[in-house]
């Protein structure tokens, strides 16, 4: 093998690797009904604060893959975009957030009446009142969103199940 | 439930992962992680920072709409109502759990009722407040009385006025009657009839949080469980 052929496949598949790592270690960690260490959570949430900045890493290094395969024929060509077009998937991927894929999320809550909202007398909301506005919010509601950002009279609060 | 305003910033809250079967969340503002269940940010620009608790009932919705004329309910996304379910509590139940209870004696989806108050945590037990649906307690030094009004409805109150325990035994369905000037408290912990009532007194609400007993003890790790 001549050794000139060598840089673009480590930098083609170093990229693949940042990226695939970017998309996996926080889906890995924080996979449910299994604890999570103070150590590896950090690691997943690092990895979630600063994807972007490794992913744009990972794009440039394929990019440079590509460039330097570029003069050595159709076959390295085809492997170096094969590795970028891996590594902007693995990127892609990695964006979508997975939790507010299977709990989506509630952008523009709509309220009604009490006596108007159609639960039965029975159907539990969680009640709060700040100053003379009350608002609840069904439990049935909240156990699927989980999360809710909302202002109830002039405090802006979130509510969580 | 908590306040978003911190630091003067007010933060948009996305569900942004698990720790322990524990959500955690993310804010657009800056970015940092905060753990659903104690408010706490526990990584990013803000780690270290605590949100502040916004007290809520857990109500009927006809104990709602009786205590809050104008009350507003949320509605459903009408894209999800296949996902909304009245009872999926008893699928859950059956999920595996993650934290180790064995050392404690309940088993670690025992549904508790738990307060943290005067710097302790309690751990009321489900059946234990069905059966004994006031209860005059005492914690941290604070005393306290637990009011199951039916089913999940559960209000606490530090039961002290004017710097006095008040002993509280129930009058009817709807009422609790104080031993010291025979007031009638209703649900919300006011006074309704009697010299208290006069005074416009109300009792200060206490959180109560329900809650599986793994995850109460993980994060309050030296509570007691109330009666054991």
């Amino acid at each position: 093998m001549p050794s000139h052929r060598r840089p673009f496949v480590l930098l083609g598949l170093g990229a693949l690797l940042v990226a695939l790592a970017t998309l996996i270690t926080p889906l890995w960690v924080m996979r449910p009904f299994r604890p999570q260490g103070p150590t590896e959570l950090a690691v997943a949430l690092w990895v979630l604060r600063f994807g972007p900045w490794l992913l744009l890493g990972a794009g440039l290094m394929a990019v440079a893959a590509v460039v330097r395969a570029w003069p050595g024929g159709w076959w390295r060509r085809i492997a170096a975009v094969a590795m970028l077009v891996l590594t902007l998937g693995a990127g892609g991927l990695s964006r979508i957030n997975v939790f507010e894929k299977m709990f989506a999320p509630m952008p523009a809550p709509r309220f009604a009446a009490a006596s108007e909202s159609g639960l039965p007398d029975e159907a539990i909301v969680m009640a709060v009142r700040v100053g003379e506005q009350a608002r609840g919010y069904p439990v049935e509601v909240m156990a699927y969103h989980h999360v809710l950002n909302d202002v109830v009279g002039d405090a802006a609060i979130v509510v969580t199940y | 439930m908590w306040t978003r305003t911190i630091q003067g910033k007010t933060l948009t809250f996305h569900l942004a992962g698990i720790h322990n079967q524990n959500f955690l969340m993310r804010d657009e503002e800056t970015g940092s992680f905060w753990q659903q269940v104690t408010g706490e940010c526990v990584a990013g620009p803000m780690r270290g920072a605590q949100l502040e608790r916004v007290h809520n009932d857990e109500l009927t919705i006809a104990r709602f709409r009786a205590e809050s004329l104008t009350g507003q309910v949320l509605l459903g996304e009408p894209g999800h109502s296949d996902s909304y379910e009245r009872d999926w509590e008893l699928g859950i139940d059956e999920l595996p759990t993650v934290v180790d209870t064995s050392d404690s004696p309940l088993p670690p989806r025992a549904l508790v009722a738990g307060v943290a108050v005067g710097g302790k945590a309690r751990a009321y037990e489900a059946s234990r407040l069905a059966a004994e649906p006031v209860i005059l307690d005492e914690i941290g030094e604070v005393p306290v009385v637990l009011w199951s009004g039916g089913g999940r409805m559960l209000r606490a109150f530090e039961r002290r006025v004017d710097g006095k325990a008040l002993l509280l035994a129930p009058a009817d369905g709807e009422h609790l009657r104080d031993a010291e000037t025979g007031s009638l408290w209703d649900f919300r912990g006011c006074a309704v009839e009697g010299p208290q009532a006069e005074a416009k007194v109300c009792m200060t609400s206490v959180p109560v949080l329900w809650d599986y007993w793994f995850d109460w003890r993980a994060y309050n790790p030296e509570t007691d469980i109330y009666g054991r």
